[in-house]
């Protein structure tokens, strides 16, 4: 793996963090040192970067950034807004077509569009261009992906299965007790019930919590929804400070 | 916008990953386009990891989320989300106690900031309390009540003792090995002496023993010589009569006349002349009457050891000698070269025929 080239990894598809992780190895062992040439293919569409500090690729100005948030929308703040949503969508649409590069590949995507708005192109329905931009990133991400699917999917699949479990003593059930007090009592109450129970019971409880709130199932999902991702970011964040 | 049936179906196989890729995209230009239908989406997930972790998916749909979201380190994370999550609306759903609380008030004062009992908690380095200091306990509780230079004294004493401790044990050991060599050396200096007395206790056995031959065969000549003087004197005895001459004529290096008593009737003489050295292979002895002729010559004698001298031996008659003084010269002889004079001796006869 060490003596695999960046070009030589783009062609041939060694090029996941796995065997990135590989050749960092190899470098820091002086098995071959790690090649820092630039790949002259990087330019082109249709060529995914290593990684996203090539010195030739098109690197995103801000004054590309406001050509995009001005497609977006001519308020600045909607547009911030639309982007950060944009942004979201892109990400979780690269992970549920089995993209664990989500970050990486969005920037790519991105860029791309910037780029073009850059040198002037005119786009009419900026969502649906970048939609499909990303798609062709995946297609791009996914080929290389496919040439070592083998190797790669069994390690991915047996890793990932057997961290999933949480014992008692883990440190998010106490992060979730302070994340869970911290909410307000309506809040926490609405959680609680909404996720107790099974099945049928469930969802009787649920039909009940939605009239006892005076709004729509559907509503409440969504209001149940929101407080559960309110919940998720403040555990991460407790979570983060307290291993800090 | 309501979700109906055959959207949730469609939304969950898409998450699984199973979708038709014409059906998966029409969905992804959908919520591409609609808000509303990409937080549709989104809640499908939040529905579907909580059916995971109740096990309400089939083994099928626990494998294929596994495999195309499980692995995601954000879905990950999400499911232990949802694990404690059950684990708390399953607390919270315990049976109401005495008190009539509801599940949702008990949770609520479980929750709420109230002292907890150090016996049912599992020890921890520290605990967050509700107000965000730190309790530590056991022993660290003792060095968390230290002020920041005492701390710092504390880990210097440590650090000096750890630093004392090993350039003791390395003395130690150095001091250990160097009493091991000594121990050795002097087993070693024992064995030597043990062996030096052996042999010097068997070096003076033999001496002894030689010394005790040497007073015997002393004995032996000097009983002999008193039963020749006294055979010479009675004319009855005809032992041989010894005479010893050193160089200069003396018989002994303390004696200063050489005479010998010439006896009635003739008898052998032994003739014993004392060498200072022996340096050559064989010698010549001549015998000579003072102002007279040559009494006998002897050539191609060796020297021999008696006690601890050098000795040339010869015998003659006591008939040739006269009453007078006589003179006895040694050559040394080593051919080819000339007969070299070695030593001369002297002596005189007395008594017997004329």
């Amino acid at each position: 793996m060490a003596i695999i080239s960046r070009h030589t990894r783009l062609t041939h598809g060694y090029n996941t963090p796995f065997f990135d992780s590989l050749v960092d190895v190899a470098s820091f062992l002086a098995l071959q040192p790690t090649e820092e040439k630039p790949d002259p293919d990087q330019e082109a569409e249709g060529s995914i970067p290593s990684d996203s500090s090539s010195t030739q690729e098109w690197k995103p100005t801000p004054e590309a950034f406001d050509k995009l948030l001005d497609a977006l929308s001519p308020d600045r703040d909607k547009a911030a807004e639309e982007y950060e949503i944009l942004r979201r969508k892109l990400h979780r649409f690269l992970e549920w077509r089995g993209c664990d590069e989500g970050d990486r590949l969005t920037d790519i995507a991105f860029d791309r569009v910037m780029k073009k708005l850059d040198e002037g192109k005119s786009i009419s329905n900026l969502t649906a261009y970048i939609y499909t931009v990303a798609k062709y990133v995946l297609m791009e991400w996914l080929k290389l992906r496919d040439q070592t699917s083998s190797f790669t999917e069994t390690i991915v699949t047996v890793v990932e299965a057997a961290q999933l479990d949480v014992e008692e003593d883990d440190p998010r059930i106490r992060c979730f007790d302070e994340c869970l007090a911290a909410l307000s009592s309506e809040d926490r109450e609405v959680v609680l019930e909404y996720y107790t129970a099974e099945k049928r019971e469930k969802i009787e409880r649920r039909i009940r919590l939605a009239a006892k709130l005076g709004i729509s199932q559907n509503a409440l999902r969504i209001r149940v929804h929101r407080i559960r991702r309110d919940l998720e970011i403040c555990v991460k964040r407790y979570l983060g400070a307290t291993v800090t | 916008m309501a979700l109906d049936t055959d959207r949730a179906n469609l939304t969950r196989q898409y998450l699984l990953g199973v979708l038709p890729p014409e059906d998966a995209a029409r969905l992804e230009e959908d919520f591409f386009a609609d808000h509303e239908v990409f937080q549709e989406i989104e809640i499908a997930e939040d529905d579907l990891v909580d059916a995971y972790v109740r096990g309400e998916l089939s083994e099928n749909e626990c494998r294929q989320l596994e495999r195309n979201l499980g692995r995601l380190p954000r879905v990950a994370e999400r499911i232990k989300f949802a694990k404690v999550l059950e684990r708390a609306t399953r607390i919270a759903s315990q049976p109401t106690d005495a008190a009539g609380l509801d599940s949702a008030n008990k949770l609520a004062s479980v929750t709420e900031v109230a002292p907890k009992d150090d016996t049912s908690e599992p020890e921890h380095l520290f605990s967050v309390k509700r107000d965000g200091k730190k309790d530590y306990r056991g022993w660290k509780a003792l060095f968390a009540s230290w002020s920041v230079p005492q701390r710092i004294g504390a880990l210097a004493s440590a650090a000096v003792l750890v630093i004392a401790g090993s350039f003791l044990s390395l003395d130690w050991m150095r001091l250990r090995g160097e009493t091991q060599r000594l121990i050795a050396e002097r087993n070693e200096l024992q064995r030597r002496n043990e062996a030096i007395a052996s042999s010097t206790e068997d070096e003076r056995r033999r001496l002894a023993f030689e010394k005790k031959n040497a007073d015997a065969e002393n004995e032996t000549l000097k009983r002999q010589l008193e039963e020749a003087r006294n055979s010479s004197q009675v004319g009855t005895a005809l032992s041989p009569i010894l005479l010893f001459l050193y160089p200069g004529g003396s018989r002994s290096p303390e004696d200063t006349e050489s005479d010998l008593t010439l006896p009635a009737r003739p008898t052998t003489v032994n003739l014993h002349l004392a060498l200072e050295a022996d340096n050559y292979p064989k010698y010549t002895v001549l015998i000579k009457r003072v102002g007279g002729p040559k009494v006998i010559e002897r050539s191609g004698l060796r020297s021999s050891k008696d006690k601890s001298n050098i000795v040339l031996k010869l015998q003659l008659s006591s008939s040739l000698l006269r009453l007078g003084y006589y003179t006895v010269t040694v050559s040394g002889l080593r051919p080819p070269d000339e007969p070299v004079l070695v030593a001369s001796y002297s002596f005189r006869t007395i008594g017997g025929a004329d």
